[in-house]
């Protein structure tokens, strides 16, 4: 799986969460740049992430996700 | 400078900021700000402030060193502030405005939102100001003159503007002070509360009295995540937290460490005993403690040290404990007569924390303020607690959270008490009752779960509740939602399940 499937699936993740069609996230999008995108919404995101890639994150990693990039290569990693 | 001899936080912030101009003052997003740098912040604001004839100021807040030396220049020049915030609907601030009738409002010269209405506001950029010391500046203010005006939601849906005198804060200052905290100019401590709500006024300028260091948490950022690497990264002391953001963090408590933290405040809602017995771990070195209190009275009125043992509690809620220094407090029965040990009811406080009454608002004012056969004004709390043996006061619940189904008289707190118990307190769960023509007639129970054993919890509820105490209905969201500041949503959550009242 490549970088860029990965960031489809999980703007898909985003459009389920937030209930919107029209979510278009880059690799530098950050909490705050989408509309919706709350703390409560991002415990979600997070979770519906690892059901979906069927991965799990500890504290630390979490910490480290400042971007849909650093998400995007975190799941990579796991999945590889 | 000339001396002043009672108990003043304005003025003790005064002092260190010319005493300890090396110290750093705040720590916001990675970068530090000293004393100096914040006390020629404040000088500049401050000059601008003594020209304008206006009484109260509108601060827009962001986490920013110009916010927060905004307040405390406002506070230095003897005026009122009101905190505006960016992210609340223009609407909403504006109504703030008008209320409060603001004429200027403090903020950056990049903030989107600097119009409010029909231009009638004006708005001062902040970094327009050149720094100036505060080396000149002459601080004398009247106590009786409002600090600060916060404002609530109204069950109208009009905001409720509760002003804080100089008096009020002192007060509070002073007892806070005597709860004995060992402090110090090395301190690191938290600020993660939204300006616009009390907590934390005491959180921001408390730590500046002693010299210490704040750490803040902007509104931009997943507060519970930034709350925890803040904590950790730079080995936190003191942190005053709300229980929702402990719940968040709770699936990753055993990777959190926090040897340094000194104390744990657990605020603003009814902390739970099972949360906090689990974090006691992560935070080994920490006293906890419950502090408890209405915007009405003054930031905090009550405090209770929670022990790691035999915490004591109502349905699994935490004690508030014992009242401030020069509070003092009643339990009433519902025609505000007093109750005797061991008895539920309203909680009554008294004291020079009471502010005077809401803004330009008699009737708000003669309901919730109330002369008691002893010759003292007592504010109404609307919450129910008992006070035991030993004088400590147990928090029981909202008093709007007692209902009365088929003239049954049920509090909502022991529904959701033996539900949490069922779950193994995994989870956090309210109950929301529905009304029908403004009576109650139902109640959804609403677990903070993506899966969970409904048929199992159901069973086990109408073995331990009477029948009119059982929900008609289970429902479960993912994650509760929680208001600006941090408290679950309960209004938010029965549009999340569609509960329609009527």
């Amino acid at each position: 799986m490549t970088k860029e499937d990965v960031l489809i699936q999980i703007q898909d993740i985003f459009k389920l969460v937030l209930k919107k069609v029209d979510v278009a996230l880059t690799e530098h999008s950050t909490f705050g740049d989408v509309a919706g995108w709350d703390s409560l919404n991002h415990m979600i995101i997070m979770s519906e992430i690892e059901k979906h890639f069927k991965i799990k994150f500890n504290f630390r990693e979490v910490l480290k996700l400042k971007n849909i990039g650093d998400v995007c290569n975190a799941v990579l990693a796991k999945i590889e | 400078m000339k001396e002043i001899k009672n108990k003043d936080i304005v003025y003790d912030v005064l002092k260190v900021l010319l005493t300890h101009p090396q110290n750093n003052a705040f720590f916001i997003e990675d970068q530090a700000y000293t004393y100096g740098e914040l006390g020629n912040q404040i000088g500049a604001i401050q000059d601008c402030l003594v020209r304008l004839p206006d009484t109260v100021i509108g601060i827009m807040a962001e986490n920013n060193i110009q916010t927060y030396s905004s307040i405390l220049a406002v506070l230095m020049s003897g005026k009122t502030y009101v905190i505006l915030h960016p992210s609340y609907p223009e609407d909403r601030n504006l109504r703030i405005a008008k209320l409060a009738g603001l004429q200027h409002v403090l903020c950056l010269s990049t903030l989107e939102q600097n119009r409010l209405g029909d231009n009638s506001i004006r708005f001062i950029a902040i970094e327009s100001l050149p720094p100036l010391s505060i080396e000149k500046l002459k601080y004398q203010v009247d106590g009786a003159a409002n600090a600060y005006l916060i404002f609530t939601s109204g069950s109208t849906g009009e905001p409720k503007g509760v002003p804080i005198s100089r008096n009020n804060l002192n007060a509070f200052y002073d007892a806070y002070g005597k709860l004995g905290w060992k402090l110090s100019e090395k301190d690191r401590m938290l600020q993660m509360f939204e300006l616009t709500f009390d907590v934390s006024v005491v959180s921001l300028l408390y730590p500046l009295t002693l010299g210490a260091c704040v750490y803040t948490v902007g509104y931009k950022e997943v507060k519970y995540l930034k709350v925890f690497e803040l904590l950790e990264s730079y080995e936190i002391t003191f942190a005053a937290v709300t229980p929702s953001l402990l719940q968040l963090m709770s699936p990753y408590f055993e990777e959190i460490q926090l040897p340094s933290l000194k104390y744990l405040i657990v605020t603003a809602e009814a902390s739970h005993k099972e949360l906090l017995e689990r974090f006691r771990d992560s935070a080994p070195n920490a006293e906890f403690v419950n502090l408890y209190g209405p915007s009405e009275a003054t930031i905090y009125c009550t405090y209770y040290r929670i022990p790691s043992q035999n915490c004591k509690h109502y349905n699994g809620m935490i004690a508030i404990g014992k009242p401030f220094d020069g509070m003092e407090i009643m339990i009433v029965d519902e025609d505000g007569n007093s109750l005797p040990t061991d008895q539920m009811g309203e909680l009554w406080v008294s004291g020079p924390q009471v502010m005077n009454g809401y803004l330009n608002d008699p009737k708000k004012s003669a309901l919730a303020l109330i002369q008691a056969v002893d010759g003292k004004t007592y504010y109404k709390t609307g919450d129910l607690c008992i006070q035991n043996a030993d004088g400590d006061l147990i928090y029981c619940g909202r008093k709007d959270s007692q209902v009365k189904i088929q003239g049954f008289r049920i509090e909502l707190g022991e529904i959701e008490y033996t539900a949490k118990h069922f779950l193994s307190n995994a989870h956090n769960v309210v109950v929301l009752p529905t009304t029908r023509e403004g009576i109650c007639s139902e109640l959804h129970l609403v677990i903070e779960a993506e899966t969970f054993d409904s048929v199992g919890l159901l069973q086990f509820l109408s073995k331990k509740l009477p029948k009119y105490m059982l929900p008609k209905q289970v429902h479960s969201i993912p994650q509760f939602p929680v208001n600006t500041s941090n408290k679950i949503d309960r209004k938010r959550i029965a549009q999340l399940i569609s509960i329609k009242n009527d």
